[in-house]
């Protein structure tokens, strides 16, 4: 495993040790060479062997030549040797066993969910919504309106006229017409750092890009745009096969799965050039996802098509696909890189003169600050005030609400707070303080709304983004509902007149200012910054001190500018991922080279006909999990698909396959029920297909495999995988081909193995590598086990009556297989995961959980635990929060209810739905958040009663 | 969630998916030679993850070793003729396997290298008597002696056995190390 290429001329066996036995076998012993007979080598081998031992001790007293004494003892040292490469060779393969069931584990789960996606997504636009938005928060909804619009992109085109419209509206109500910018015209700032770009595409402007990346840089919102939609322009002129030819350039690469590793991509273009004519590049999908710089290397590949479309290629992988990149991270990554950082901060957005003013402004509420602080406010705490600088709107009153909220949020919520204390120290004088001065400040039952309101969208927020917490998110999510309170409480109370006589004078002024520079910056209407902001010193005049009051007033103003810019940023993100999304479903749908050589990412089966998916119009696959409606406009059902016989599901089962399978040892076809999706196809189906289009070579990738590539079916069927160590480092190669070759001459493939791993790695000793690997296998495990503690100590009790703590071997594997529901050899792991009682052999069940536990991320899993099933839910919630406002209303709940009612024996009665309604709406505001939504189903599931009901699995039968 | 592809359920309940399945293996009643069976399956189960009951020949060393036996290159032509499909070249099946290897198993056949012959061997090997090897001569001994090592498997085996410091092997200590991870 080096970083140098090895260049294999096509090796036909990968890495076992026993396969070239043969060979070994003939020249090991000069003795039997003259024997012709197998058998009777065998069988003087075997002698030979059973004489060895004694013969060895023999040879120790002298009566054996020096050379034959030298023999044995290499014969022996190597069969002991190679003892421990199979072992070695066992632990890999296992643990890869166990990296790829889960992997795969959690696309089943996806694809699972797929029926009540689909459902929710086809039926919940085309019922009236009208009359429910305007009497729901449209603030944070609209603001992620664009991003919904993403998911409902529809398969036949009907009703995304009145979806439009609806949309239009919404955004009137909110905006006037300020938000309706097109990315393409937003203004690079002049202190933007990153990479331009410019169309057409030069060498030079990709050479810039490519760097950019490399040293870290986001592209500007606008230049992603700009490169989106051209690539979706020209993508979409294309045949749903490539069809290139190898006459000019005699050879052609084909790199199969990126993930996000922007890294290996850049390995790739480092050895084998960047692509050109002359160096035409085929990429066989799944560019996004997993990796955490998918946005880098889809815009990379993109703009390499732009610089040249006769060199390079791109097929649709079954990561390009909305659904999928909900679960996989695709849309997190583009959410997170287009929210904050480029286009989003004050400094960038707010420029000149208005510039000046916002920060005078800020400055004047700054010295207020202070005096207050000297005056009454001695004990608040600078800690806040020393991040500041690392923030780079450098608004340091901005995060007084950061402390007084989250203090606050401790105290009403004693449990929660528990699990909050364990990730974060609070200071508890600080706390204290933070809720005398909000108790000061605000009537008690307004107060408590706020803070409960506070107290779940914080926990959910954390929740998400535990693993990269850092203060902003905190600190938005605060402001969020501030501005969301203060806005209810906006429209409840108009005709109440404010007094603005009671405020200063200078500051009545640059209030003013404020919001008029606000509203303008910020594209959102006056009257709505105003009134937020009234509202908010409003209700501080309610029973405070001036000085608070004033302190209020400045810290909702920072909290105003903060969310709208977050809003903003949400819509940029929003449009970038519909972009993304037509540039998906512009993506051909394979290649062909010189008629000879088929590539897709996933597979065949026995019904793949190339001609049928020529005609496909791809174009309308949004989401290639998303089944397309039967001729009477139900939507067909994955149970169904393999014996329907309609015409638009075995279009759709023409696409899904070639997108989703995997090649099988066996032979015949049959579903993919490993994954959930595509097929199995054996090597006759291979060379069945092959022979009816009159093709000689499929290539493939959407499997890892150790060595990067690998042959099936008789080196008819190829894998290539190009994301090196995928699992784990060190866990894989990455690997492309060149194949080599002009249209008449038979084509030759090269491979090019790489690893794009740290340096340390590369001098590891198999055992080392192995461990590694191997630990981040278990504790994968091990997360999966301890999901479903509940589940397994019961099952472990019922097979041992007497309470004695043991259960045997066998029942242990069968439990365990069964909970985690995740086939592997049990037996074989057994030893790293639980412990045996010596005398009996029976395992001590207890030890499952006991043993070492994954210490680096204790207080990430210590909440995350609690939620079996969380990825599912949280896939789930996204769906039915149709609009992405980060919570489900009570009308999208009863939609989705409505639908589930469609799906199961016996609908849920009206009755009941409310019920179930105003039992997860825990902090009764009339929405369900994210946390609400994970909390009932752990409350639900660990009550047995309920649980069924409310299984989303149950929605299969 | 697992699919019904999967031979998992076999293990549940061996009597009814038997009946079901004529593929499926029918595990002995004896506790002793069921456990040896299932401990085959699983091991057979590790390479043949689409649970196509089929693994390549290539494969039957690796397997066997696993199995904690002992086998040299010719032991596992041995093996390979024994469960190789006559009707599927280089195919081996479950049901197979699991029998003949059952039956190894409890023939005792291929026994493990003991940790004193192992010692014995490099004492041969070592003809100064010093417990120490050059890297050269020992290479070039496992490349051209007896069941020829590979290049890759020397440099791998080298690579952990030689000493860092004075760039030697020292046996002793590398058998003990190699013979502790061999039998955890």
């Amino acid at each position: 495993m080096g970083g140098g290429a090895s260049v294999h001329k096509r090796r036909d066996n990968s890495s076992d040790s026993s396969n070239d036995a043969s060979a070994r076998g003939g020249g090991s012993s000069s003795s039997q060479k003259q024997s012709k007979s197998t058998g009777f080598k065998i069988r003087r081998r075997k002698q030979k062997e059973s004489l060895q031992t004694s013969a060895l001790r023999r040879s120790q007293q002298g009566s054996m030549g020096k050379l034959e004494r030298a023999m044995k003892a290499a014969i022996l040292i190597q069969r002991w040797y190679r003892q421990y490469l199979a072992r070695m060779e066992i632990r890999r393969r296992y643990t890869w066993n166990i990296f790829q069931t889960v992997e795969y584990a959690g696309e089943q789960d996806q694809m699972k969910l797929y029926n009540f996606f689909n459902a929710l997504l086809t039926h919940i636009p085309q019922k009236p919504v009208m009359d429910s938005s305007s009497g729901r928060d449209s603030v944070l909804e609209t603001a992620s309106l664009d991003s919904s619009e993403n998911s409902t992109g529809d398969v036949s085109g009907q009703g995304s006229g009145s979806r439009g419209r609806m949309k239009l509206r919404k955004r009137k109500m909110f905006t006037g017409s300020g938000m309706a910018v097109e990315l393409e015209d937003i203004m690079v700032e002049s202190d933007y750092r990153g990479p331009h770009v410019k169309l057409p595409m030069t060498v030079q402007n990709l050479q810039e890009l490519i760097d950019g990346f490399k040293s870290k840089k986001i592209l500007h919102i606008r230049y992603v745009a700009l490169i989106l939609r051209a690539a979706a322009a020209a993508l979409r002129g294309r045949p749903n096969f490539n069809q290139p030819s190898t006459a000019l350039s005699k050879q052609i690469t084909i790199c199969g799965d990126l993930h996000g590793k922007l890294d290996d991509l850049l390995v790739v273009f480092y050895k084998n050039g960047l692509p050109s004519p002359e160096n035409p590049y085929v990429f066989n999908g799944d560019y996004v996802d997993r990796g955490r710089r998918s946005m880098e290397i889809f815009l990379i590949l993109l703009s390499c098509f732009l610089l040249s479309p006769d060199a390079v290629y791109l097929n649709r992988g079954n990561h390009e696909d909305h659904i999928m990149n909900m679960r996989y991270g695709f849309i997190r990554e583009v959410r997170l890189k287009y929210k904050l950082k480029r286009c989003c901060c004050p400094q960038e957005n707010i420029s000149g003169g208005r510039r000046v003013a916002l920060v005078k402004f800020l400055q004047v509420n700054n010295n207020l600050l202070q005096k207050i602080r000297e005056c009454d406010m001695a004990q608040v705490e600078p800690r806040e005030e020393s991040q500041s600088g690392s923030y780079p709107g450098k608004r340091p009153s901005t995060f007084k609400a950061h402390w007084s909220n989250s203090g606050k949020c401790q105290a009403i919520f004693p449990q929660r707070s528990s699990m909050l204390s364990n990730s974060r120290k609070l200071n508890s004088s600080r706390t204290a303080n933070s809720q005398k001065l909000l108790e000061n400040l605000l009537p008690q039952s307004t107060a408590l709304r706020i803070l409960e309101r506070i107290g779940s969208s914080f926990l959910s927020e954390e929740r998400r983004r535990s693993r990269k917490r850092n203060f902003m998110t905190r600190f938005e999510c605060v402001s969020i509902v501030i501005v969301e309170f203060s806005r209810r409480l906006a429209l409840a109370q108009q005709n109440i007149q404010f007094s603005w006589k009671k405020m200063p004078k200078d500051y009545n002024k640059e209030f003013a200012a404020a919001c008029d520079l606000l509203s303008h910056d910020i594209r959102t209407s006056r009257p709505f910054i105003e009134a937020s902001l009234l509202c908010h010193a409003r209700a501080a005049a309610v029973g405070a001190k001036k000085a608070l009051h004033l302190l209020l007033l400045q810290l909702v103003t920072s909290v105003v500018v903060s969310v709208m810019l977050r809003m903003k940023g949400d819509v940029f993100a929003g449009k970038a991922l519909h972009l993304i999304d037509q540039v998906y479903r512009s993506l051909p749908l394979g290649t062909i080279i010189d008629g000879r050589v088929l590539i897709v990412h996933g597979g065949i089966s026995e019904t793949t006909d190339l001609k049928i998916i020529s005609d496909i119009d791809r174009y309308k696959y949004v989401s290639i999990l998303r089944p397309p409606m039967d001729e009477d406009g139900r939507i067909i059902q994955l149970s169904d698909l393999y014996t329907s016989t309609t015409s638009s599901s075995s279009e759709w089962r023409q696409v899904l396959d070639i997108l989703w399978s995997d090649p099988s040892n066996g032979v015949g076809c049959s579903p993919n029920t490993f994954r959930g999706g595509g097929s199995y196809f054996g090597a006759d189906v291979t060379d069945r297909v092959l022979k009816k289009h009159g093709l000689q070579l499929l290539i493939r990738s959407h499997e890892c495999k150790p060595e990067g590539y690998e042959f099936m079916h008789d080196n008819k069927c190829l894998t290539v995988f190009s994301a090196s160590n995928y699992y784990e480092e060190g866990s894989n190669k990455g690997a492309y081909v060149r194949l080599i070759g002009g249209p008449t001459e038979p084509l030759e493939p090269y491979f090019v193995q790489f690893n794009a791993a740290t340096p340390k790695l590369r001098n590891m000793t198999i055992r080392q590598r192995v461990g590694l690997v191997e630990a981040s296998a278990i504790r994968e495990l091990r997360s999966r086990i301890c999901e479903r503690q509940d589940v397994l100590v019961q099952a472990f009790k019922a097979h041992d009556p007497e309470s004695k703590g043991l259960i045997s071997l066998n029942d242990w594997c069968i439990t365990i297989e069964q909970a985690t529901e995740l086939k592997l050899p049990w037996r074989l792991l057994r030893p790293r995961v639980a412990e045996l009682d010596l005398p009996t052999g029976f395992v001590k069940y207890n030890s499952t959980f006991t043993a070492e536990t994954t210490s680096t991320q204790e207080d990430v899993t210590v909440v995350d635990v609690l939620y079996r099933n969380k990825t599912s839910l949280e896939s789930i919630f996204r769906i039915i929060d149709k609009d992405n406002s980060g919570y489900i209303s009570m009308e999208e709940f009863s939609d989705a209810c409505d639908l589930l009612g469609r799906h199961l024996a016996s609908p849920i009665p009206q009755q009941q739905m409310a019920e179930m309604a105003r039992c997860m709406d825990m902090n009764k505001d009339g929405k369900i958040d994210l946390n609400e939504f994970l909390e009932t189903f752990r409350i639900v599931s660990s009550d047995q009663e309920v649980d069924d009901s409310l299984e989303y699995e149950e929605l299969e039968d | 969630m697992v699919g019904k592809g999967h031979s998992s359920k076999n293990k549940e309940n061996a009597s009814t998916e038997g009946e079901a399945d004529p593929d499926a293996f029918v595990f002995s009643t004896d506790g002793l030679i069921g456990d040896v069976q299932r401990k085959v399956m699983a091991v057979f189960e590790v390479f043949d993850q689409q649970g196509q009951k089929m693994v390549d020949v290539r494969e039957v060393g690796t397997m066997c070793r696993a199995l904690e036996l002992y086998p040299n290159e010719a032991d596992v032509h041995e093996i390979i003729g024994c469960v190789e499909e006559t009707t599927a070249k280089g195919m081996v099946k479950l049901n197979t396997f699991i029998k003949h290897m059952t039956k190894v198993i409890f023939e005792g056949k291929y026994k493990p290298v003991s940790h004193d012959d192992i010692m014995q061997a490099f004492r041969a090997v070592d003809k100064d008597k010093k417990g120490v090897l050059e890297p050269p001569k020992f290479k070039e001994m496992l490349m051209k002696e007896g069941e020829n090592f590979t290049a890759e498997e020397v440099d791998e085996m080298l690579n952990f056995a030689v000493n860092k410091g004075d760039n030697l092997v020292h046996w002793e200590e590398y058998v003990e190390k190699l013979y502790r991870s061999l039998h955890l």
